[in-house]
């Protein structure tokens, strides 16, 4: 491995590890996934605070993401400590900008609207923004013509090339030029194509900076190269700061990398983590190479040996799979570096073992629709036959998509289990509630002309009404029908009254006269203030639950931080949120959810990034359509590559399809040795012939599992 | 059973290189494929790579990996990776998944249905006519027109068009022309030009289609092929995966594909086929000249097989005449090279399969006034021979699926089993029919209607109790009170009965008559159930329809189609954010509709196996590979079968001016004259010629289907009237023939 050069031990002892002294303890734990890296930093942590006497707000602590984030702060309530700096970097970086935001006008000159708080776009709203763009050039101009692909996903591959950028230090006016130069086919088309995406990313990028509006990449930008360059800003970072944590070094992005590697000299105690085998989190930037080129001997080095989460068959067959994934694997640079940490992980424990007591591969059948409800009838015969809890169980999908999750939902609701699916966040309007209020809102905005949906009026109905739904859908056809606009009529004619019901009207009748004030109101409120007001006046009455008031929180924060940002654009942000709403935004994730969720006892449904980063260890990991390609994706897009957009990629040599294999290769061998790593007990798995969308599964990865276990046909 | 002449040499012979099998039909190819397949695998000689098969339906996939792999199970061998089965498209779609990329697609692009595609090309002509209605009208016949008229012609026209430009833009892509280059090309091209129209539309299309981020079937293709050209690691790849390459139905392959099969095979590639068979050139561009010439390159070897033990030896004997006075006496000169000189031989006596023997001649004709009474007649026929010969297998075969559905409504009237072969089929799309009459009433529960049509579908037909299987007595009864039920619900306020105040129905407002009925206690039985449905969240759609399939216990095969439908409406509303619940039970319900592909997929995975006392209903065209021991060829007119040049064509539209009444015709050659600057005489003439050719061919596929009995029917309609039909010159001239053996096997 190329990080080591200083002093190399084995940990023999975690504990003389959390013992060392404050001041001049500068190291890296390295070791596998489920080692144990997270856990001992974690008890270090602790261990200064409490009894080191450290103060809690000069170490900064940088994880992975908010799951990570969630089980520290379960793990680290601390007694009578202060502020408490354990974040992401992108946390960091908007916190310190935000906080230091004068000092960046300073020595920014392009940001217009000086006299404002910054703003920070979400992913999602970036992608908003660009795919409006997007959409509008492309119908009028033309732009992008020969891409088989939605705006909005073209949007989000310009969104990522802006923060994979950003991260690595290449200028935005450079990504469509770097992206075309390192093609092995140019052509007239894709040499246009790119042009198109320089041309939307340079509108898009100065009109934020003259809004003060950032999104990821800029905020990287911005952070690295004006703020950090700032001496007064410096000294106050290293004032505050005395003590590093770092976890997960090897998923960090370049630009991560450079800032803990600045900080080092200038702390007391650091200690990183870094697993040698990992580097699944690429597509996100995530960089392993840069990782080792920068800290090669630049630390001691302490060896995790061994898996502290799953059994040593388990372990060797993780390796087997790694290397049987590159056997094909030619090229010597990379390979050297890989089988160099394929060596390291020898040290674990490696004997003969059998396949069957660890490993379960389950015959493929014909349908996908067979295959998960078969999945749902072996994770019960696990909780009840096996003994384990739900909670133990992880299920593992390329997609973790609805389908499958009602599914086992389905079958383990029956028995009295739930699943939690980390995989997906719930969009705004698939929440009944949310949508309630989303159609309230159409109703009360006729200006906005969307129109809402007969059968949301009605759901509306039932929910403030409180009536049944073949009523609620006679007045929601009347409500719809009015012209110009949807509107509650007055219902005077007896028919419908008789059919409606009277008990029914005087509700209804104070709806209708809250809707005309409102709707006679000179200007309308801000959808946030809107939904705020509805729910004090009209929701709150009605003995609304917990989770609804939950929603109606997650509903009002997302809509503020849209418009907040949206209005910038001289656009109408009450408006362009109800118009994504229905387009199916998805909702602020609400950590007291998460937290709950992820402490309940449930199975989990992931993907197999989204279980990984999640740093979730299962006893019990199921694998599902392993024949499907979708094991084995490719690693670039149509129009993004972040091997071309990184701080190792070679200017002027081509990206060709070899180096792609080999990518390609290297991920999938990464992803499998880590999950399986991270499986306590049993590796089960299960595939079927015909994917979900009609066509046979051709996937390797079948293939791979075939090659150690001879698999269900034995040539 | 033993090996015939042609069958063993391929099994015992071919272990590498070029080599075809021409097969008669009836001459078991699948079965010697089998074999030879297995072969293979027994003796290791795939090693490295696998044996890949490519076939033409999902069904024959299925029907082949099952074959192989029971012959496998059966000499004790445990390979289920040793082989492949796939359609060509499947193929396709495995080679793009690869390096979406490469072509500029999303990961995630879908592959449109053809449906779906015809529709998109509808809304393309939409867009292009709000700029160039003029463009659009020039091509019709306007003289002597009532306005009335006139708006009838133009959505007929626009109809027709859209065959026009669907089959233009195919024409494109198989050559490898994308839509700005189309352009380019015919950016010369001055005055009123079919194909002009067509590259406009093909322009919109074009962008319609990827910024929905879809691929069509011709996209399909043309990338793979493109992607194995130009990428040697890719093209490396599939060599070494594939060691032999194995091409069923050879006659129907395209340029393209045979390209890349060629490309694939590296050397060791297998087709098999028969000439006389080729019938898809008018929906995919096939050629079968390209397996003619296959079997005439100096490279291949030729194993042919000509003994057939299907057909009884008449029937055998009208197959053979038939190729006779095609290639001997086909009134157009030119449509006599349609099939070649290739006769079927019977099997030798020694052979455990021997071909059917009939005491009675086994062929019969007839020729009818309308289609009504030719299928009145067909079906008494048929029902006729099902009940005399209860273990024998029947199919009734037409032109078109109207047809199909016409005589199945027949059948249904009266009461008999049959099976219909196709995707847009009542049995194979029940699932999706049921899941659309719920979503329909929850869309509108107050609808009485709806509510009947949704009891009478998902309860009602499900449960067993419409009257298959009833006698008439009880029939009677339930079809009078369903009657008055429908008659109640219809008129009802439904709040009243589903949601009745104070929780309890008010029985007085309700018909004794109605009370009284079976039907009744039945219906209040499901009003819990159809609570349920009404109060399941609906802000996630794909979850109730997967609800709805739990709640009415959906078998294996529906939950399938079930969870696509949940999957795809994901995709539908996030397209059509307007979408309602109605929108997608309209869909649902529609005969044709998005699902129809992945309900088929599910249904062949069973298999279809012509069973004794159900009767097939399904096209010639789906007919192909397939046997039964009677089988109807139905619709002999000289419109679905034309011999002569001066018959009325499918394809020509007496509502556009003369010279533009064959539109397909007219663009094609068109393009030619663009790409090549060749200008072809007459280019409606040789366009007449190819359809007849084919519909010959078609003729011969349905001939040689059956085993035993053979019923060819036609009519002649409004005799002297303009829309007179004339029975097909064929059936005329077979009748004769017939006539004339039926008396010598008489004697």
């Amino acid at each position: 491995m190329g990080l080591e050069g200083g002093i190399i031990k084995n940990i023999d002892n975690v504990q003389e590890v959390i013992d060392m002294p404050l001041k001049n303890t500068k190291i890296m734990i390295t070791g596998a996934a489920g080692a144990g890296k997270s856990l001992l930093m974690l008890d270090r942590y602790i261990h200064m605070v409490e009894r080191l006497g450290a103060p809690s707000e000069s170490i900064l602590v940088l994880l992975l993401n908010r799951t990570q984030s969630l089980k520290w702060r379960k793990k680290t309530i601390l007694s009578g400590s202060g502020l408490i700096c354990r974040t992401s970097y992108y946390g960091f970086v908007q916190s310190e900008l935000r906080t230091y935001y004068p000092l960046l006008l300073k020595s920014c000159m392009d940001i217009g609207y000086r006299d404002i708080e910054p703003v920070f776009l979400n992913f999602e709203s970036a992608q908003y923004l660009l795919a409006k763009v997007i959409n509008k050039r492309r119908e009028k101009e033309g732009l992008f013509e020969g891409v088989t692909s939605f705006s909005d996903r073209i949007s989000i591959d310009l969104a990522a090339n802006l923060v994979k950028a950003a991260t690595s230090n290449i200028p935005y006016v450079e990504i469509g030029k770097r992206l075309y130069s390192a093609l092995s086919q140019k052509d007239e088309t894709r040499r246009r194509i790119y042009g198109d995406m320089d041309s939307v990313i340079a509108s898009y990028r100065q009109k934020c900076m003259e809004l003060g509006v950032f999104d990821f990449g800029m905020a990287v930008e911005l952070y690295h190269n004006h703020l950090l360059q700032n001496q007064s800003y410096r000294q106050h970072l290293f004032n505050r700061f005395k003590h590093l944590i770092i976890d997960n070094l090897e998923e960090c992005v370049p630009s991560q990398t450079d800032l803990v590697y600045f900080l080092i000299d200038k702390v007391y105690s650091c200690m990183i983590s870094y697993n040698p085998e990992g580097g699944y989190g690429q597509s996100f930037g995530g960089n392993r190479e840069y990782v080792e080129k920068r800290f090669s001997k630049k630390l001691d080095v302490l060896k995790l040996r061994g898996s502290r989460t799953c059994t040593p068959e388990l372990f060797s067959f993780a390796d087997k799979l790694y290397s049987s994934i590159f056997a094909a694997f030619k090229d010597t640079g990379t390979a050297q570096l890989l089988k160099t940490a394929l060596d390291d992980s020898k040290t674990g424990p490696a004997e003969q073992h059998s396949m069957t007591r660890s490993i379960e591969r389950n015959d493929p059948v014909e349908l996908r629709s067979e295959m998960l409800e078969k999945i749902g009838e072996r994770i019960y015969s696990l909780i009840v036959k096996d003994g384990y809890m739900p909670s133990d169980i992880a299920v593992l999908s390329t997609y973790a998509d609805q389908v499958t999750e009602y599914v086992l939902e389905r079958i383990l609701k029956e028995k009295g289990y739930g699943i939690f699916n980390i995989g997906r966040k719930e969009k705004i309007v698939e929440n009944p509630f949310s949508q309630a209020l989303i159609t309230l809102a159409q109703l009360c905005h006729p200006q906005y002309k969307i129109m809402p949906n007969s059968d949301h009026v009605r759901d509306l109905l039932i929910m403030v009404l409180k009536i049944d739904p073949v009523r609620s859908a006679i007045i929601s056809g009347e409500i719809c029908r009015q012209k110009p606009f949807a509107g509650f009529p007055k219902i005077d004619s007896p028919a419908l009254v008789e059919r409606t019901g009277y008990y029914n009207m005087e509700k209804y009748e104070s709806i209708r006269a809250w809707i005309k004030e409102y709707r006679e109101m000179d200007k309308p409120l801000l959808i946030n203030e809107f939904f705020q007001r509805v729910f004090m006046e009209i929701l709150l009455e009605e003995n609304v639950n917990r989770d609804d008031i939950l929603q109606a929180k997650k509903l009002i924060d997302s809509s503020k931080t849209f418009v907040d940002t949206v209005s910038r654009f001289n656009r109408n942000g009450s408006r362009d949120f109800l118009e994504m709403a229905c387009h199916g935004i998805k909702g602020a994730e609400s950590i007291f959810e998460l937290q709950e969720k992820l402490t309940g006892d449930f199975v989990f449904l992931a993907t197999p990034v989204s279980f990984l980063a999640s740093g979730i260890e299962s006893k019990v990991v199921i694998l599902t359509s392993i024949s499907s390609e979708n094991w084995y994706p490719r690693s670039i897009r149509e129009l993004t590559n972040p091997h071309v957009l990184t701080k190792t990629w070679d200017m002027g040599s081509a990206y060709t399809e070899e180096l792609e294999e080999e990518n390609r290769r290297k991920y999938l061998a990464v992803l499998m040795r880590n999950i399986i790593k991270r499986c306590g007990e049993r590796l089960i798995t299960f595939e079927s012939d015909i994917s979900s969308g009609g066509f046979e599964n051709n996937g390797v990865l079948s293939e791979y599992f075939d090659g150690i276990t001879g698999g269900y046909d034995g040539t | 059973m033993g090996l015939r002449k042609g069958q063993k040499e391929l099994v015992e012979k071919y272990t590498g290189g070029y080599c075809a099998v021409p097969a008669i039909p009836g001459g078991g190819k699948t079965y010697s494929l089998t074999q030879w397949a297995a072969g293979i695998i027994e003796k290791g000689l795939h090693r490295p790579g696998k044996l890949l098969i490519v076939t033409y339906m999902n069904s024959a996939v299925n029907n082949f990996k099952q074959r192989i792999s029971k012959e496998l199970q059966l000499r004790g061998i445990r390979a289920g990776r040793a082989y492949s089965v796939s359609t060509i498209h499947g193929l396709c779609l495995q080679v793009i998944k690869e390096k979406p990329d490469l072509v500029i697609a999303d990961q995630e692009f879908k592959v449109i249905d053809e449906l779906s595609k015809v529709r998109l090309i509808s809304s393309c002509i939409d867009e292009w006519r709000r700029h160039n209605e003029k463009s659009f009208m020039f091509f019709v016949d306007t003289e002597n027109m009532s306005s009335g008229k006139l708006e009838q012609i133009c959505k007929k026209w626009h109809e027709k068009l859209e065959r026009v430009v669907n089959s233009a833009i195919g024409d494109f892509k198989l050559k490898g022309i994308n839509a700005p280059a189309a352009e380019k090309l015919c950016s010369s091209i001055t005055g009123n030009s079919l194909l002009k129209c067509c590259v406009q539309i093909y322009r919109i299309y074009d962008r319609k289609l990827k910024m929905a981020g879809f691929l069509d079937f011709d996209d399909m293709l043309f990338n793979a092929k493109r992607m194995l050209e130009e990428d040697k690691v890719l093209l490396e790849k599939y060599r070494k995966k594939y060691t032999f390459v194995c091409e069923d139905e050879a006659q129907d392959s395209n340029r393209i594909q045979n390209d890349i099969l060629t490309l694939i095979a590296g050397g060791n590639l297998l087709r098999v086929g028969d000439s006389n068979q080729a019938i898809c050139g008018t929906f995919t561009s096939s050629d079968f000249r390209l397996f003619k010439d296959f079997c005439e390159n100096d490279n291949t070897v030729v194993y042919n097989i000509t003994q057939s033990g299907r057909s009884s030896k008449d029937i055998i004997d009208f197959a053979n005449h038939f190729v006779d006075y095609i290639t001997d006496g086909h009134p157009v000169e030119k449509c006599r090279n349609s099939l070649i000189k290739q006769y079927i031989e019977p099997v030798g006596k020694d052979d455990p399969y021997a071909n059917p023997r009939t005491m009675e001649y086994g062929v019969k004709a007839k020729v009818f006034s309308s289609w009504k009474e030719e299928a009145a007649a067909v079906v008494k026929q048929a029902i006729y021979t099902l009940k005399k010969n209860p273990d024998k297998t029947i199919a009734i075969l037409a032109p078109a699926l109207w047809q199909n559905s016409y005589i199945a409504g027949l059948l249904e009237l009266k009461g008999i089993p049959f099976e219909q072969l196709d995707n847009t089929s009542s049995e194979r799309n029940r699932a999706i029919r049921i899941l659309g009459r719920v979503i329909d009433y929850i869309s509108s529960p107050y609808n009485g209607e709806k509510l009947y049509e949704m009891l009478l579908e998902c309860f009602i037909k499900r449960s067993g109790k419409n009257k298959t299987g009833m006698d008439e007595k009880k029939a009677g009864k339930q079809v009078k009170e369903l009657k008055i039920l429908e008659e109640y619900l219809s008129k009802c306020h439904v709040e009243k009965i589903i949601y009745p105040v104070g929780g309890q129905i008010d029985y007085d407002k309700i018909p004794d008559e109605l009370l009284k009925c079976e039907i009744w206690e039945f219906f209040t039985e499901k009003i819990g159930l159809i609570k349920d449905f009404l109060e399941f969240p609906q802000t996630v759609v794909e979850k109730l329809v997967l609800y709805i399939s739990e709640k009415l216990k959906f078998d294996k095969e529906e939950r399938a189609v079930a969870q696509k439908v949940a999957g795809d409406v994901r995709y539908l509303m996030s397209q059509n954010p307007r979408w309602r619940l109605s929108d997608l039970a309209f869909e649902l319900l529609s005969p044709k509709n998005t699902f129809n592909y992945f309900a088929g997929i599910v249904w062949e995975l069973k298999g279809y196996e012509p069973k004794p006392g159900i009767i097939t209903l399904c096209t010639y065209h789906k007919a192909k590979g397939l046997e039964w021991d009677a089988v109807f060829l139905t619709s002999l007119t000289y419109s679905d079968f034309p011999v002569n040049l001066s018959d009325k064509f499918i394809g020509e539209y007496w509502f556009l001016k003369p010279d533009y009444r064959n539109p397909n015709a007219i663009y094609k050659h068109e393009l030619e004259n663009k790409l090549t600057g060749e200008m072809v005489e007459n280019y409606v003439l040789e366009s007449k010629i190819e359809t007849i050719s084919e519909k010959a061919r078609l003729l011969y596929v349905g001939i040689t289907r059956a085993k035993e009995y053979l019923y060819l029917s036609g009519f002649h309609a409004h005799p002297g009237k303009r829309n007179e039909i004339l029975p097909s010159k064929y059936l005329v001239e077979l009748k004769k023939y017939i006539e004339r053996a039926e008396a010598r096997k008489r004697i």
